[in-house]
């Protein structure tokens, strides 16, 4: 199979299954049962054995829509974890971009060609978001998800395991109602010990999904990864 | 104890107690603060405790997260006692946004103006929007795509929009105080609510001038009791080991008691509040009030107190002329100075003198009786050939204030090095514009900030913050309005919103203020930016009214070449770079110059009122003997030291007194019967203010010390030149 049909088939599969867990999350899965101890006991184990190596670049394919689009942005590039726990996500296309992510502290980087008004070749900025803000916790989240660093995950978060075709699949529930209105929760997708998927989903009034942001994540020493490597 | 000392000390209570029950007590320094003369010295005085970053206090958090800081930072945020604590986040939220910059965003910085400028500013939303894509980033993005709102704040944060909070792996919490730097009361309450909130970091460290004002209060008051608590015990067993009575004790403490006491009534009559530093150096000044009653104690014990009253008069009376000076003296501060001081020597001596009975008369003078005296010239005449010269050709005045912070260097380098790393404005320049009305200084800035941009293009500073980028002038607002009128404006907008994946009406809440605005006649006004409470600190620290018009500052940051930053402002009339420490260091050199007029003038008060019953021999003599114990002591001090500072200057008038008094005594014309008490009276006196001032020099505080060191050196010196100068032949 050539490189992009793969690729294709990859990103169709992956929109597949974020249908079927949008319905899922946002139905009677997410309703509170007498097994949800249980499914919370085993989203805590799932996430407990979460690997990530350090150092070790994969690549990454980040979706998005909300009501300002009118159809879904795309970005790509490589994420890694540094030695000391610094999340990079080095975007390749469509505009270059660097993000880190380090105690909290989002430093963003974007090359001239996407600041044409800006000066310098690489200009960087750096957000200090707030820990109660959504866009702080996702980050955070991931960061803590990919590093291992799950008691800080729990802190915000009420993880729940659900059903999935295939793997493994978590919703984290914003633990503050005050953020529950602006990022309604985070979905987790699998394999053994390795997280595939990150997605939010903020719903709207009528609590239909609203607006999303999905990151595909490359496997370490996956072949497929390889494959979407060279593709990107 | 006498009925005439139980009356004294009744008096004395009373006074103390309506004096203390109508004491407003003050730490403005601006009591002390001489009228500025040119607009620098004007700047650093109306803006004082209120420069770039003055107000800020920076808690330094070892082995913390940027999440400890944060929380921390939550907490902060909750006191009335901070206007500002950072880290702040960056929230995408239009209720963080001030209504006033909101409303008028269109107006305060330009928007893009090309298809290619909209569609680079949307791209970066995109991106923005992979971050934040919840709903109040969402709202915020829809109603203001080019971030003209955040963008404007940013720029406007005090200088620490783009800050990094972690130095040297330490985590910094920044609050800004409600207050001035040298508003002690309010620093002190925020200083203390941080150490309170500080109890869960072990370690943690608060820098900041309000953190060192508050530390060196609580610090000059120890050691301002202990020092006086060993003087007072050292002086008062000096004068029981020397007088061996209680009663006499007693009568020399009363008078010097009962000035002071005096005194500040005095000060709560005439003036509505009393400056610290007035008590402090009233009570040191008044110390030359000891003599009176040594010397009358010390010459009834051989029945000759009627004879040394002319000469003690006389040394009163120069006294009062010398202090009373500082009452014309131009400032509050000195002005109290001279009150207190006045009336405190003039009822310290009317009381040792009610109080000590004089009239054991000494039998009539008799030719014979008459001690034939000779005045020595020589040992003045060489101090001051020694030392005149050096005074004169070396730098003797030490002006930098900065040079008397008793803070720890280590400290203020952190201090620095923190500052520099955040980087925090330049505390020590910023370009000031004074303009008539508002508007035009408004216009004025905007002109010297465009200037200062291109200086900055060229590497010579980091940044700038101004008024100006916040609250433009009405007529660059008029400029931007205008500019939305242009078709192609908004035709560039949804050009570039057409080729990209955003909905054609995602951003219907941004057009529609656009059409708002471009049919709006009103402007951004000063009193809106008032109103807002995040805003108005930093504002009022940018833009303040005077008497004349109005003043705008633009601090600077990362000053890498100061001459090409003077150099952009160099066309700009009535803009000018001010060094706020060359600005102070003149000041305190014009203060000086003022006290030393000031005093010079009493000095020819004083010689015209000993010129009466004395021969120019005795007048040179006293004179010169008075001029080099100060020149001496001023070359000593200064040496010792490393310069003089404006508070030695004060001590060597208490010297000047002093020396006046021993040379008063050892010029005048004595019988046999009262040599011995003179000279005993007057080593009793100089041995007494060795004792109190030598005790003070070994304070901690540069000030105390200084006045400690100089006050010792002058008794020395004064004592010395008097007593050498002076023998008797009583053989003659």
């Amino acid at each position: 199979m050539k490189p992009h049909l793969h690729r294709q088939l990859l990103r169709l599969t992956a929109t597949s299954v974020c249908v079927i867990t949008s319905f899922l999350s946002s139905g009677s899965v997410l309703a509170k049962s007498a097994d949800t101890d249980a499914m919370a006991n085993t989203a805590r184990q799932t996430l407990a054995n979460l690997v990530f190596p350090a150092d070790l670049e994969v690549p990454f394919q980040q979706r998005q829509f909300n009501p300002l689009l009118k159809r879904v942005n795309q970005q790509e590039g490589w994420l890694s974890i540094s030695s000391n726990n610094e999340l990079l996500m080095r975007v390749t296309a469509p505009r270059a971009e660097e993000r880190k992510l380090t105690d909290g502290v989002v430093s963003i980087k974007r090359k001239r060609a996407n600041r044409r008004r800006a000066g310098p070749s690489l200009v960087s900025r750096q957000i200090k978001l707030d820990p109660a803000q959504p866009g702080h916790l996702v980050l955070m989240a991931m960061e803590a998800l990919l590093t291992g660093n799950i008691d800080t995950l729990e802190e915000y978060f009420e993880p729940s395991s659900m059903p999935t075709a295939s793997g493994w699949a978590i919703v984290l529930s914003p633990r503050q109602a005050s953020v529950r209105r602006q990022l309604s929760r985070l979905l987790l997708f699998g394999e053994a010990h390795h997280l595939t998927k990150f997605r939010t989903e903020t719903d709207g009034p009528d609590h239909v999904v609203r607006a999303w942001v999905e990151i595909d994540i490359g496997i370490p020493g996956d072949p497929i990864t390889a494959v979407l490597d060279s593709g990107s | 104890m006498t009925t005439r000392m139980l009356c004294l000390a009744a008096a004395l209570v009373a006074v103390v107690s309506l004096a203390v029950s109508r004491m407003q007590l003050s730490y403005d320094l601006g009591y002390f603060l001489p009228a500025p003369t040119n607009d620098a010295q004007r700047v650093l005085v109306e803006r004082l405790g209120q420069g770039p970053g003055a107000q800020y206090i920076f808690a330094v958090l070892p082995d913390s997260t940027a999440d400890d800081a944060a929380k921390l930072a939550q907490k902060l945020r909750l006191q009335p006692l901070f206007t500002r604590v950072l880290p702040e986040s960056l929230q995408f939220e239009l209720g963080a946004i001030p209504p006033a910059i909101w409303r008028k965003r269109l107006l305060l910085a330009d928007l893009p103006d090309t298809e290619t400028a909209w569609t680079d500013t949307l791209e970066q939303r995109l991106d923005d929007l992979m971050l934040a894509n919840d709903t109040a980033s969402l709202a915020l993005i829809a109603a203001d795509p080019a971030l003209t709102s955040i963008q404007t704040l940013s720029r406007f944060t005090s200088g620490l929009a783009d800050t990094v909070f972690e130095v040297d792996g330490n985590q910094i919490v920044v609050v800004e105080t409600a207050g001035s730097a040298f508003d002690i009361e309010v620093q002190a309450a925020a200083v203390a609510t941080l150490r309170e909130a500080l109890q869960d970091f072990p370690g943690a460290q608060l820098l900041g001038s309000g953190v060192y004002g508050v530390d060196l209060r609580a610090s000059v008051q120890t050691e301002a009791r202990l020092f006086s608590i060993l003087a007072g015990v050292a002086l008062l067993a000096f004068m029981i080991w020397h007088f061996r009575s209680a009663t006499q004790v007693i009568g020399i403490a009363l008078p010097l008691l009962t000035g002071g006491g005096a005194g500040l009534l005095a000060l709560t009559l005439v003036f509505d509040q009393v400056h610290g530093i007035t008590l402090a150096f009233g009570f040191t000044l008044l110390g030359v009030a000891i003599d009176y009653p040594l010397h009358l104690y010390i010459h009834q014990q051989c029945r000759a107190a009627n004879v040394v009253w002319p000469t003690l008069r006389l040394g009163i009376f120069s006294t009062l002329i010398a202090y009373g000076a500082f009452m014309i003296s131009g400032t509050l501060g000195l002005q109290q100075l001279g009150v207190f001081a006045f009336f405190g020597i003039a009822t310290a001596a009317l009381s040792a003198a009610w109080l000590i009975d004089s009239k054991s008369h000494q039998p009539p003078q008799r030719d014979g009786d008459q001690v034939a005296q000779q005045l020595r010239h020589a040992p003045w005449m060489t101090v001051m050939l020694v030392t005149v010269p050096g005074l004169l050709w070396l730098p003797v005045f030490e002006d930098d204030l900065s040079a008397l912070t008793p803070v720890d260097a280590s400290l203020l380098a952190t201090d620095a090095h923190i500052r520099r790393q955040m980087g925090i404005a330049d505390i020590r320049y910023l370009v000031a514009h004074r303009g008539q009305n508002l508007e035009d200084t408004l216009i004025a800035s905007e002109i010297a900030l465009k200037n200062l941009a291109e200086a900055q293009a060229q590497g010579a500073l980091g940044s700038m913050q101004s008024i100006v980028q916040i609250l433009p002038s009405q007529e660059q607002q008029q400029i931007r309005r205008d500019r939305l009128r242009q078709p192609h404006m908004l035709d560039g907008f949804t050009s570039a919103l057409a080729n990209l994946p955003f909905n054609a009406d995602a951003f219907s809440a941004f057009t529609t203020i656009w059409q708002q605005e471009m049919n709006a006649t009103d402007y951004l006004q000063m009193e809106d930016l008032l109103a807002e409470n995040k805003l108005s600190n930093a504002v009022q620290n940018l833009m303040y009214e005077v008497d004349d018009g109005w003043v705008s500052l633009i601090y600077l940051r990362g000053i890498n070449d100061l001459n090409a930053v003077h150099a952009s402002l160099a066309s700009l009339p009535g803009v000018q770079l001010i060094d706020l420490k060359d600005a102070s260091t003149t000041m305190v050199a014009e203060y000086r110059q003022k006290l030393l007029s000031v005093l010079g003038a009493a000095l020819v008060l004083i010689a015209l009122l000993l010129f009466y019953k004395r021969n120019f021999n005795q007048l040179l003599w006293l004179f010169g003997t008075v001029g080099a114990s100060l020149s001496a002591t001023a070359a000593a001090s200064a040496w010792w030291q490393s310069g003089l500072s404006l508070f030695d200057v004060m001590a060597l008038t208490l010297v000047a007194g002093l020396g006046l008094d021993y040379a008063l005594f050892y010029s005048r014309d004595s019988t046999a019967a009262d040599t011995t008490p003179t000279r005993q009276a007057v080593l009793i006196c100089a041995a007494s203010s060795l004792l109190v001032f030598g005790v003070l020099s070994f304070s901690s505080i540069p000030v105390l010390q200084g006045i400690g060191t100089t006050v010792a050196f002058g008794v020395c010196a004064a004592y010395l030149l008097a007593r050498l100068g002076r023998y008797e032949n009583s053989g003659a």
